[in-house]
């Protein structure tokens, strides 16, 4: 997943609202709001390479880069199975 | 009672989650119990618009509803729905199909299109083209409502029950199923905007009511379970216009709803955000109760009632009371679940 890079479906609605994440799938109209980390993830899908994107989780919260790699892809594996998020071709 | 996580997601934003955006007032059909028969109006350009949907995004709203009149008449609309995608709304369109032609249905699901709603009266065609005054409208309809399911977008036929088409209700839920359309009945008849009550006349009675609602119930399509057990506590709010969604007019104009006429401000002159943040209209809708009609707290039936406070104000100039229309519709509900009547009234 490391050098992967993903985008945001491009059918979700998604706003910040008070500094986190809330996004919207239309296909069942479920509302998911995000913490802290996961609209910081969020926000750089689209952007960044996985691997971009653990070294920014590492700098910002000096973190070990395993604990920043585990979880950034249980995010992103989240995202992905919710539909939210999609591997760019 | 605890909130939903959209109603927290509202509390936080501040602002309602939802915009219907009336785009023009024109139509190219002649229904006869049209509720914005005000043909020319000041439109919003596509530039005003377009500033406009930016307002609403950051003010946290996610969903828009492009309707008119009907919408297809403004030649900007596929660059505004393409706009509305590019600011991550969820867009939906409500249109009487009859412009979806030529492989747009397919243009407006690329653009980002989410669902469309598309306006039958009759699953007759000639009684549907009769009532709206344009031969050739049903079929449109129908051709509109077909590609752009077939291009993977959902798509909700809407049908208004009035006294000559009620009993044709379970022909629709037919029509529909066998397309795979949703199918939202409505069975109330609005005054229009500018106060004229002559749509009234079409209102379907009790007898041709329930049996409708009985169609929907039977097929799982409605379901009025957690209405009929619910008790109305005298100081729950009646109307959540405004507060849900707001309504944009073609002139700019911000109102609660579509048939409440209190203007709350209009973008041309103040932003989106201001309008509608602590909107002293909103505060008034709050503040209609339950209570505020003795009559409504000891009815049997006020689980089964969606008591509309914008009929009640044009009616008769107060939001805090009913009319006949909601005792009509909560009385046809009880009718249609066989629930036993023991009113209080």
């Amino acid at each position: 997943m490391e050098n992967m890079r993903y985008e945001i479906n491009p059918r979700i609605a998604y706003r910040k609202i008070d500094g986190r994440m809330v996004i919207v799938n239309p296909q069942n109209d479920e509302m998911m709001t995000l913490n802290e980390t996961g609209s910081l993830i969020f926000e750089r899908i689209g952007t960044m390479s996985v691997d971009a994107i653990v070294n920014e989780l590492r700098n910002l919260f000096e973190v070990e880069a395993f604990q920043a790699q585990q979880e950034v892809d249980a995010f992103i594996r989240t995202m992905v199975d919710e539909g939210l998020v999609v591997p760019c071709p | 009672m605890s909130l939903s996580l959209w109603e927290r997601v509202r509390e936080a934003a501040g602002c309602p989650l939802s915009v219907i955006f009336v785009l023009t007032n024109r139509c190219n059909l002649r229904c006869p119990h049209c509720y914005c028969p005000k043909p020319e109006t000041d439109e919003l350009s596509t530039g005003e618009v377009s500033q406009l949907l930016q307002q609403m995004k950051d003010a946290g709203v996610f969903r828009v509803t492009f309707t008119g009149g009907e919408p297809l008449l403004r030649e900007d609309l596929l660059e505004l729905v393409a706009e509305a995608h590019r600011l991550r709304f969820i867009i939906h369109l409500k249109t009487n199909g009859t412009r979806i032609v030529d492989g747009m249905a397919a243009r407006l699901r690329d653009l980002g299109l989410t669902s469309m709603d598309v306006s039958l009266y009759s699953v007759n065609k000639d009684a549907h083209d009769r009532f709206v005054g344009a031969e050739g409208s049903f079929d449109a309809a129908v051709n509109a409502a077909d590609a752009f399911w077939a291009a993977g977008g959902d798509v909700q036929v809407n049908m208004t029950i009035m006294n000559w088409n009620a009993r044709e209700v379970p022909l629709m839920l037919d029509l529909c199923a066998a397309h795979g359309w949703k199918c939202g009945i409505d069975g109330r008849m609005t005054a229009t905007q500018q106060g004229d009550a002559a749509p009234l006349q079409y209102q379907a009675s009790l007898d041709t009511l329930a049996p409708a609602i009985e169609a929907q119930l039977h097929r799982g399509i409605l379901s009025l379970d957690g209405m009929a057990s619910c008790i109305r506590s005298g100081e729950e709010q009646v109307c959540s216009a405004g507060i849900e969604a707001v309504v944009i007019l073609p002139d700019g104009e911000v109102w609660p709803c579509l048939t409440l006429p209190w203007s709350m401000g209009n973008v041309r002159h103040t932003p989106f955000r201001n309008i509608v943040v602590n909107s002293p209209v909103v505060e008034r809708i709050r503040n209609i109760r339950w209570a505020d009609s003795p009559a409504c707290v000891t009815c049997d039936v006020a689980g089964l009632c969606n008591r509309c406070p914008a009929e009640a104000f044009r009616a008769h100039g107060d939001e805090k009371g009913f009319t006949p229309t909601d005792c009509l519709l909560a009385e046809a509900r009880a009718r249609a679940m066989g629930l036993p009547r023991d009113r209080g009234r």
